[in-house]
């Protein structure tokens, strides 16, 4: 019985939010044991040297340390990768081979490979310093193009070559759609290294004792998926191995998604001191380490009609994994994503992807926001643009030529999109833009020597990823899973296996879960990040939350209704069954004689407090689990997103006047926080497009080790982003509801970059490389007023 | 990110008791006074003083006033206090600008303008800001003396400047401007608050017909320290400041300062951006002058 959830489209405050703006959010710094322990990691200072020796007697002497450990000391451990932890993909793969610290050879600046342990912070810095280390650099290699000459020089040298992982991807006829065309548009983008920085960087603290064994607080966005990977690398039986992802965590994006070298050291070392180890990793090492994403080369082709039909793609696409040295993504589970999720919104059907990832002595790409599309995107709709251009076709009326236009559609290379709507997005985002005028205003402003343009973006965003999909790629289930316990007092314990870090799953949940069972939120009390007390499940990933996870709240919650109805009609001394009853108010009422009611706080108390007063024969208890399938390949939101700017052509400098972003959230369950979703979105995609790089010089050596250094924008950098909704439910959830968080990034570098390329008609200005600096952009002004 | 351990830390409470603590600790002793840029450098470990001299409690070092002529700023004045000084504000808005462009409120608010000045990044705002009004560093020496020296003289390059182990910045003198005189400051940077790509800072005096009698240009985020644009300035000496002369004094500043590559941007950009900066800073500051 699909009732209206009162609760549903509220935007109530978060209930998070209490604890983190009056400084109570419970972060893994502020975890203190007694007897603790702090680890530290020597790194690499090469970007790929042989290790000639490692000294670690003068650190070992310092008072107050406890060891020092190097990769000689945990070779006994194994090598790091295993069938569970390396991701199952069509295509060739090679699986690089490394210990949690590098043995013999260093592959990348900040490459760990040894590891001290001591009484505070600060004796382990002096520590660190004075373990001595001597390297033979060795030849090194940067470029991904480079990498793969014959003569480059090898990460891997029983690899034969440099390349991690190749596949193929064909789909139709190809070649008879470029035979076809009347015009094919060819062009390389490329898209710089960038990604995500959470506030928190990584962090864990480790503690055993033979008797319950290891448990793990662990700055993680899956704790349960961490939890069987590190019992099969410790070789703990799954009974000893606890996963506890801290109450709060300062942010992810992604990059807490993997498992690290660090964490199984830190494992390691407190099953060997039986102390709690702590390590917290500072703001360089995150900053050289992780978050280091997209990094992507396409040569990418379109066979278009002269109507603007788009026939068929061709792309050759290369990306650069880094190390390849990170479990369960190994940097390139990332732009295989990308390379299925390259048509995206458009509805292309003859399509030749070549996808070849290969490594380089950087660190290893990790997962962050828009997990591997973020460069495609950017490829595909700038290639749009430049066949719209050379059609002299208007830019939204190419996009809805080529739109998925039925639903559900499964695109070319197998991906399903269950709802959307293209033209009602398109039509709202013209309307906000007041496009016709907008043209006239461009022209009449290029006449007086100011430039402004408009461009769109569109594309689907993933909401959540099924079992049927995951299961092959990750071994890992994509179901969600939510706990509905009532308990004595009437109030109710929601235990999800997410682990939620700012998506708002605290409000969200309690909200539909109060309307089902016609409670208020504050009646509902969510916990998670608790392999011990929360049921299994893949992680707060992928757009999940309001997609898969909630939606097993709703079930779980719709579950109890019957038992509690035949309390209640115990209690009332009336036959009725679930349908007689409405839960509204805090009551179960009577439908046929509303002042016929139970208070629910009533019900819980005799299902738990009080069970002699339960029907003869009922179970006490008032409790359900589900989990939540979506019966379909696949669940998207089809959004489109649009910037207008003003660029300045003396200095390439521009301001974004206007972002206008139209997202499909199906059934939003909180619109604050969806609207909160994409403004943190626009602003990461805002950042990663336009101002952040990680950069590395010829020696391999990062050049951003510090937010000084590495560029991410504040409020004062940012446009006011324009929020409009236009959602179409999902007819696979039971609220119809979808995730949303990951896409939005991916969705702003075409459009920001269409936009600006647009402005600059005139001086005919073509962008193909991020980021979008205003010297780059000054640059191709130069380049283009060369050329006349 | 955690500092080497400090063998003594010292909290005096007047300047002769900080020169005195300076001439016994000399070489291994720091001063701390905002902590802005010290901190950071303490906790990557490429500062590792043993000695810390904590200025704080210094009375009297951060007042701002007008005396003989000239405006004293105490070393100890923080960003933000000198960013919505009134005085500041009302006749020195070119310094207030820059100190308004400083990192971010918890950097203004605990950054002193010493600190700023000593530390000597080429590509802080203070320096041009401070060059473009002629300033000048009044330093006490342990001997009981003191000398006066000027910006220009005290920036010796990047991170480097013209202070000796036993000396103290106690003020910043700023001869206080002429009538029909203004400045302003712009910076350009890759996001707010962050260091300069470049920055140009302005001072410009006129007649009572508006024809310019003095400029000053100065140019910072370039190395080995802020460069003053003297064709570019005197371009403007006796003329009135129209659209043409602006953009030739750019022009004169981009060829007259030298720039360089590096992470932010490269230095024919740089060469541009002063370009493109220089006609908009001195146009507003030409703009004050006549108000």
């Amino acid at each position: 019985m699909a009732s209206a959830n009162a609760w549903v489209g509220q935007s109530i405050k978060r209930k998070e939010d209490r604890r983190l703006l009056v400084g109570d959010g419970q972060y893994l710094p502020d975890i203190v044991l007694p007897r603790m322990v702090v680890m530290g990691l020597v790194r690499s200072i090469y970007a790929h040297a042989k290790i000639t020796a490692i000294d670690t007697t003068q650190a070992t002497a310092l008072p107050g340390v406890r060891t020092a450990l190097t990769g000689a000391d945990v070779k006994h451990l194994g090598p790091v990768l295993s069938d569970m932890s390396t991701p199952n993909l069509p295509g060739e793969t090679k699986r690089p081979l490394f210990w949690p610290l590098s043995i013999d050879e260093v592959k990348y600046v900040g490459d760990p490979l040894a590891v001290v342990v001591a009484r505070d912070k600060y004796t382990l810095e002096d520590a660190l310093e004075l373990v001595d280390v001597e390297y033979d650099p060795l030849d090194i290699v940067l470029d991904p193009e480079r990498a793969l000459q014959p003569d480059a020089p090898r990460l891997y040298p029983d690899w034969g070559d440099n390349v991690l992982y190749h596949q193929h991807i064909p789909a139709g006829d190809p070649d008879a759609a470029f035979a076809q065309a009347d015009l094919v548009v060819k062009e390389r983008f490329r898209c710089h290294r960038t990604g995500g920085q959470p506030m928190e960087t990584r962090g864990c603290l480790a503690m055993y004792n033979p008797g319950e064994g290891l448990t793990l607080w662990l700055t993680t966005q899956r704790p349960h998926i961490k939890r069987h990977l590190l019992a099969e690398y410790l070789n703990l039986p799954h009974s000893q191995m606890r996963v506890i992802m801290p109450k709060d965590m300062g942010g992810a994006f992604g990059t807490k998604a993997p498992l690290y070298r660090e964490e199984l050291l830190a494992c390691h070392l407190a099953m060997k001191l039986r102390r709690p180890v702590k390590w917290v990793e500072n703001r360089q090492e995150s900053l050289m380490n992780v978050g280091q994403g997209r990094d992507q080369i396409h040569e990418l082709e379109l066979a278009v009609k002269k109507d603007g039909t788009i026939l068929g793609l061709r792309d050759r696409i290369l990306a650069d994994c880094g190390d390849a040295r990170t479990a369960i993504y190994v940097g390139f589970a990332m732009p295989f994503l990308g390379a299925m999720y390259l048509i995206n919104g458009y509805d292309i059907p003859n399509v030749d992807i070549d996808l070849t990832c290969v490594v380089t002595n950087k660190a290893c790409l990790t997962p962050s926001r828009a997990f591997g599309s973020f460069a495609g995107r950017f490829a595909l709709d700038r290639a749009v643009e430049l066949a719209a251009r050379a059609l002299e076709m208007d830019p939204v009326e190419i996009r809805l030529k080529n739109a998925i236009k039925t639903f559900p559609h499964v695109s070319a290379v197998g991906v399903h999109v269950d709802s959307g709507d293209f033209p009602g997005s398109f039509a709202k985002t013209c309307a906000a833009l007041d496009y016709d005028n907008f043209r006239k205003e461009q022209s009449e402003a290029w006449q007086n020597g100011r430039y402004l343009g408009v461009g769109f973006s569109m594309g689907v965003e993933i909401s959540g990823v099924p079992s049927e999909v995951l299961v092959p790629m990750e071994r890992q289930p994509g179901f969600g899973v939510a706990t509905v316990q009532f308990d004595a007092h009437g109030k109710v314990q929601v235990a999800e296996g997410d682990s939620p870090h700012g998506q708002g799953h605290e409000t969200t949940i309690a909200q539909v879960v109060a309307g089902e069972l016609g409670l208020s939120p504050e009646d509902i009390y969510v916990t998670y990040g608790d392999t011990h007390s929360g049921p299994f499940a893949a992680g707060t990933i992928g757009s999940r939350g309001a997609s898969y996870t909630l939606s097993a709240a709703v079930l779980a919650a719709r579950a109890l209704r019957p038992k509690m109805a035949n309390i209640a009609a115990h209690l009332l001394h009336i036959e009725a069954g679930e349908d007689d009853f409405v839960f509204r108010d805090g009551h179960a009422i009577l439908t046929r004689d509303e002042s016929q009611r139970v208070p629910i706080a009533r019900i819980a108390e005799v299902a738990l407090l009080s069970p002699t007063e339960l029907p003869p024969g009922m179970e006490a208890g008032l409790e359900h689990t589900s989990h939540f399938e979506a019966e379909t390949a696949g669940m998207h939101s089809c959004n489109v997103h649009a910037a207008q700017v003003e660029v300045f052509p003396d200095t390439g400098e521009y301001k974004i006047v206007r972002y206008v972003a139209v997202d499909d959230a199906g059934q939003p369950i909180n619109p604050m926080v969806v609207r909160g979703q994409i403004h943190g979105g626009v602003a990461m995609g805002i950042g990663n497009a336009c101002m952040e790089e990680f950069i590395y010089d010829e020696n391999g050596q990062q050049l951003t080790t510090t937010l000084l250094d590495y560029h991410i924008p504040s409020s004062l950098d940012l446009p006011h982003i324009e929020t409009i909704e236009h959602n179409v439910p999902s007819p696979h959830t039971p609220l119809g509801s979808k995730g949303k968080g990951e896409g939005t990034p991916g969705m702003v570098p075409a459009a920001v970059a269409n936009a600006l390329e647009d402005a600059l008609q005139p001086l005919g200005v073509k962008i193909t490389e991020l980021p979008l600096t205003p010297e780059r952009i000054w640059k191709l002004i130069q380049a283009a007023k060369e050329k006349e | 990110m955690y500092p080497k351990a400090i063998e003594n830390y010292f909290a005096p409470t007047d300047v002769a008791e900080v020169l005195t603590l300076l001439q016994q600790h000399g070489e291994q002793a720091k001063l701390l006074a905002g902590g802005q840029s010290l901190m950071p450098l303490m906790k990557l470990r490429l500062a590792e003083p043993q000695t810390i001299i904590d200025l704080n409690q210094v009375a009297a070092l951060d007042d701002i006033r007008e005396e003989n002529g000239r405006l004293h700023i105490g070393a100890l004045a923080r960003h933000a206090d000198v960013a919505a000084h009134p005085l500041i504000l009302h006749s020195y808005p070119l310094l207030a600008a820059a100190a308004r462009n400083i990192g971010d409120p918890q950097i203004r608010n605990r950054g002193t303008i010493a600190g700023s000045l000593v530390h000597a990044d080429p590509s802080a705002d203070y320096p041009p800001a401070v060059m473009a009004l002629d300033g000048q560093l009044v330093v006490a020496r342990a001997d009981g003396g003191t000398r006066t020296v000027w910006l220009d003289d005290f920036l010796a390059g990047p991170l480097m400047s013209d202070i000796g182990e036993d000396e103290l910045v106690t003020r910043i003198e700023i001869p206080v401007p002429p009538a029909h005189s203004g400045g302003a400051y712009a910076k350009r940077s890759q996001v707010a608050g962050d260091f300069a790509i470049i920055s140009v800072a302005a001072h410009i005096a006129l007649d009572p017909s508006g024809v310019c009698q003095q400029a000053r240009i100065v140019v910072g985020g370039v190395m080995p320290k802020p460069g003053r644009a003297e064709q570019a300035a005197s371009l403007l000496q006796g003329k009135t400041l129209d659209a043409t002369l602006l953009a030739q004094a750019g022009e004169a500043a981009a060829e007259e300062v030298e720039t360089e590559d590096d992470v932010r941007a490269s230095a024919a950009y740089r060469r541009q951006l002063i370009r493109v900066t220089v006609p908009e800073v001195v146009r507003q500051a030409g703009v004050r002058a006549g108000e």
